[in-house]
């Protein structure tokens, strides 16, 4: 039964690489992998953002969502997607196994630990010997668990990891099934809608390595493709900043806009901002100083090999950066 | 414990009537009445689906009689009983014991240490003492059917009832086996009812031959074989026995593949 | 013993040399695609790519581990699953009244596959090893109780009525040193099988809700784009399985002296 499924899984994927692969090179549809969550790139294609890239050059955006960051990168490596927005746990892990380069790091922060509402606990330090609920060892959420662990000189051995899926975390938590969970927003911003769970510990409290906040989702483009259509992967980077940009000036809106695209409450997802769960910046500029912070974490747990070396390519968002500040921009949101 | 000499049999009035599914009533048997004499080795001939495997059922005491009665020594039958020891013609040989051990499974009531012994005189009087920790799996039809016949004879039994033994053995091993069977019998000559088609066969072995008509089955004729043993079957004395009872199945035999179809035995 | 002669080591080797040129032409068909093919090695590593993280995971125990968990969870359901089914499916072949009454139930139950019972295990058993080894035990249960009924009801009738001469005079006896005793090759063949499928099961159980194991080995190499290790986990699996039928098949033969 195990090898059927996965023998499924890959024929899966082959059948989609086949299709989309085809469609995208004969018809220019640019297959973009996103996940339910508050995605800029949801923004930039509500408000029309991508239009004028479609017109140009004469493609269509088409977004393809997954539950996690896993099946995205299956989807990619099979050649499914050529671009994909996703956790940076999964987006490093692309970029440094796949032929595939990081473009942009367009979310910030969006994890946290939580713990049931009444939980004596009051720092990770605690969490010694307790059960911890996680999304799974290629996450965004696991080098973070990690590095809070560190601090107080503990590691993965002195807990009891749990995996789960990230919006069933929050659920976890709150049924006290297990002591605490890491998780990826909005579910974290569920969970504390629902009153029953509370905040452990903010990412940027445990590994600020980028504008004082932890890197939550990034952008990366399939490399052939990127060779290719370069003037489509910036559109495609230049519209999430825009997008940021809205997001910064009309958080309410934006808010709303999310909400009927990703079928999250608007009031969880305006909880989000105003708490600062999930931090949006013009600047996505993924610098080497940044994912140096990050991939050494990952080598450490294992998750990249030594001679894993991430593709980064900063120009595509330094253009977008340079390009949206001609005009009328707005600050950063969140604490 | 050696009881000596066979227990003789008595069949009276015997029937046995099946019902069918559809209401109606099958004849498979009967009325019989015989005496089998102690000690007398008795064989039954008759044409196929005439019952005769019914007969000796209902003798081992797994069939009950519908009319009529079976006395062992004067005793009405009421369940198998290894004192009516059977040998039969898919050997029923059990194959997760060894040779030894199918000898042995009868003897029960008999305490540990002599069971093996006695075990292992029956399988030297069947020649088969070497085999003794063998499977089952490893012997020919020929010797699985000579342990068969060590298990019957093992338990001291008054009666021995043979359902074909050597119908599904070639015609030289059944020969040998014949001899082989009544040299052991004359030993301590138990009461035996024997079942065969072979009416050669018949006349080797028995004291009297019974000729069954075909269903219902009953007793078309009998014969009282008296020539010293071992016999010369192709001598002219039994070829004309041999004639009358092939012309008297013959008759039995057409009429009853002109009756519809066959009914279990 | 019974005096088998097939028990030469020699002959042992010759029958083990089919699966060695079999695994042979299987590794040299892999390195043949993957070096004409080309292909991502986050899709499919070479041979040599999956022994080295093999040697790897086998070196820092991990391996170990993993095989220990699979192992342990379907052994523990297995043998759970076999002290049950053997013994009731002995008394419903042999009796038509228990089979009538517990007939029903099995047969409601037993399409239902041991993967779709995933879910409802976590739902009951949360984290616990206890809603693995009950999604194993559902599915080496059934094959246990269908192979026993079947070596009961299969029971030649020739034997039961020789058991019946030779001294078993009343139903227990009949049942404790004839039936028992020929059921027991059906009653191997099943738990041989039950074996095979409840080390499928564990697999997908594992690929699901687990922390240790080989099926978690599998997801999370998927996870993290380490196909070597899903690989890894794959020829372990394999191994191991066809490692136990053998075994299996190795008993089956001292058991049955097959008449």
């Amino acid at each position: 039964m195990g090898f059927q499924r996965i023998a499924h899984r890959f024929a899966w994927f082959a059948a989609i690489a086949a299709c989309t692969a085809a469609t995208a090179f004969a018809q220019g549809v640019v297959n973009y992998g996103v996940q339910p969550d508050t995605d800029p790139s949801f923004i930039a294609k509500a408000l029309g953002y991508f239009e004028p890239i479609e017109k140009k050059y004469n493609v269509k955006v088409e977004f393809r969502e997954f539950s996690y960051g896993a099946p995205e990168n299956q989807a990619m490596a099979a050649g499914a997607l050529q671009i994909a927005s996703a956790g940076m746990g999964p987006a490093t892990i692309a970029v440094s196994r796949l032929k595939a380069t990081l473009v942009a790091i367009n979310i910030l922060e969006q994890t946290a630990i939580l713990v049931p509402i009444d939980s004596p606990l009051k720092s990770p330090c605690e969490l010694k010997g307790k059960t911890v609920a996680f999304p799974g060892i290629g996450s965004q959420q696991y080098p973070l668990l990690l590095k809070a662990l560190a601090k107080c000189g503990l590691s993965a051995n002195d807990i009891k990891l749990f995996k789960s899926s990230g919006p069933d975390i929050p659920v976890l938590v709150e049924k006290k099934s297990v002591d605490a969970g890491i998780t990826w927003d909005p579910s974290i911003s569920v969970g504390l809608a629902s009153g029953k769970v509370r905040l452990l510990a903010k990412a940027e409290q445990i590994m600020p390595i980028m504008g004082g906040h932890y890197i939550g989702n990034g952008v990366y483009v399939q490399n052939d493709y990127l060779k290719a259509h370069p003037d489509i992967v910036q559109g495609l980077v230049t519209a999430n900043v825009q997008a940021i940009n809205y997001i910064l000036c009309h958080p309410d809106d934006a808010a709303k806009l999310w909400s009927e695209q990703i079928r999250i409450p608007q009031n969880v997802i305006a909880l989000s901002l105003k708490q600062g769960i999930s931090v949006y910046s013009l600047d996505v500029v993924p610098t080497q100083k940044t994912m140096d912070a990050y991939t050494t974490f990952l080598k450490d747990a294992e998750i990249l090999k030594p001679t894993d070396t991430p593709r980064i390519d900063s120009s595509f968002a330094q253009k977008a950066l340079d390009e949206v500040k001609r005009g009328k921009t707005c600050t950063t949101t969140g604490a | 414990m050696a009881k000596g000499a066979g227990k003789p049999l008595t069949i009276h009035g015997l029937t046995k009537i099946y019902e069918t599914r559809s209401g109606g009533r099958v004849d498979a048997l009967g009325p019989i009445s015989i005496d089998v004499k102690a000690s007398e080795f008795l064989v039954i001939v008759g044409p196929t689906g005439c019952g005769k495997s019914t007969l000796l059922q209902i003798l081992a005491g797994f069939l009950a009689p519908s009319e009529g009665s079976v006395k062992v020594d004067g005793e009405p039958i009421r369940a198998p009983s290894i004192d009516r020891s059977m040998v039969f013609q898919s050997y029923a040989l059990f194959p997760w014991l060894s040779v030894l051990g199918n000898v042995e499974f009868g003897l029960r009531e008999v305490p540990k240490a002599r069971r093996r012994e006695i075990a292992l005189h029956h399988l030297r009087l069947v020649g088969l003492q070497d085999f003794a920790d063998k499977g089952v799996d490893e012997l020919s039809g020929g010797m699985k059917q000579r342990v068969a016949i060590a298990r019957a004879f093992a338990v001291d039994p008054s009666i021995l009832l043979m359902d074909e033994p050597f119908g599904a053995l070639d015609a030289l091993t059944r020969r040998f086996l014949q001899r082989e069977l009544l040299r052991i019998w004359s030993e301590q000559q138990r009461t035996v009812v024997f079942i065969t088609h072979s009416v050669p066969e018949a006349l080797y072995l028995a004291d009297r031959v019974v000729v069954m008509t075909a269903r219902p089955g009953r007793i078309k004729a009998e014969w009282t074989v008296d020539a010293p043993r071992p016999r010369d079957i192709p001598s002219d004395r039994f070829r004309d026995l041999e004639r009358q009872i092939y012309a008297l199945l013959d008759e039995e035999l057409s009429k009853s593949f002109a009756s519809e179809g066959e009914v279990a035995k | 013993m019974s005096g088998e002669p097939r028990a030469h080591p020699l002959a042992a080797i010759a029958r083990a040399l089919p699966f060695v040129y079999a695994s042979i032409v299987i590794v040299a068909v892999w390195q043949l695609v993957v070096t004409v093919t080309a292909p991502d090695p986050s899709v499919l590593p070479p041979p040599l790519a999956v022994l080295y993280a093999f040697a790897n995971l086998s070196r820092t125990g991990e391996l170990g581990v993993d095989v220990a968990y699979s192992l342990g969870r379907v052994v523990s359901a297995w043998l759970l699953a076999a002290v049950i089914a053997v013994p009731l499916g002995l008394l419903m072949g042999n009796s038509q009244r228990l089979e009538r009454i517990v007939n029903p139930f099995v047969e409601l139950l037993r399409p239902i596959s041991p993967l779709a019972w995933i879910p409802m295990a976590i739902l009951w058993f949360g984290i616990s090893e206890s809603g693995k080894v009950f999604v194993v035990f559902i599915g080496t249960f059934f094959p246990i109780l269908l192979s026993t009924v079947a070596g009961v009801k299969e029971v030649d009738p020739v034997l039961l009525h020789a058991g019946r001469v030779f001294g078993c005079t009343n139903r227990f006896l009949l049942f404790r040193r004839v039936i028992v005793p020929a059921a027991m090759p059906s009653v191997v063949v099943g738990l041989r099988v039950a074996f095979g499928t409840g080390w499928a099961a564990i697999i997908a159980a594992e690929l699901v809700a687990a922390h240790t194991g080989l099926g978690y080995l599998i997801a999370n190499g998927m996870d993290i784009l380490r196909a070597d290790l899903v690989l890894v986990g794959m020829v372990v699996i394999g191994i191991l399985g066809f490692l136990f039928d053998a075994f299996f098949r190795f008993l089956q033969r001292r058991f049955a002296r097959a008449g």
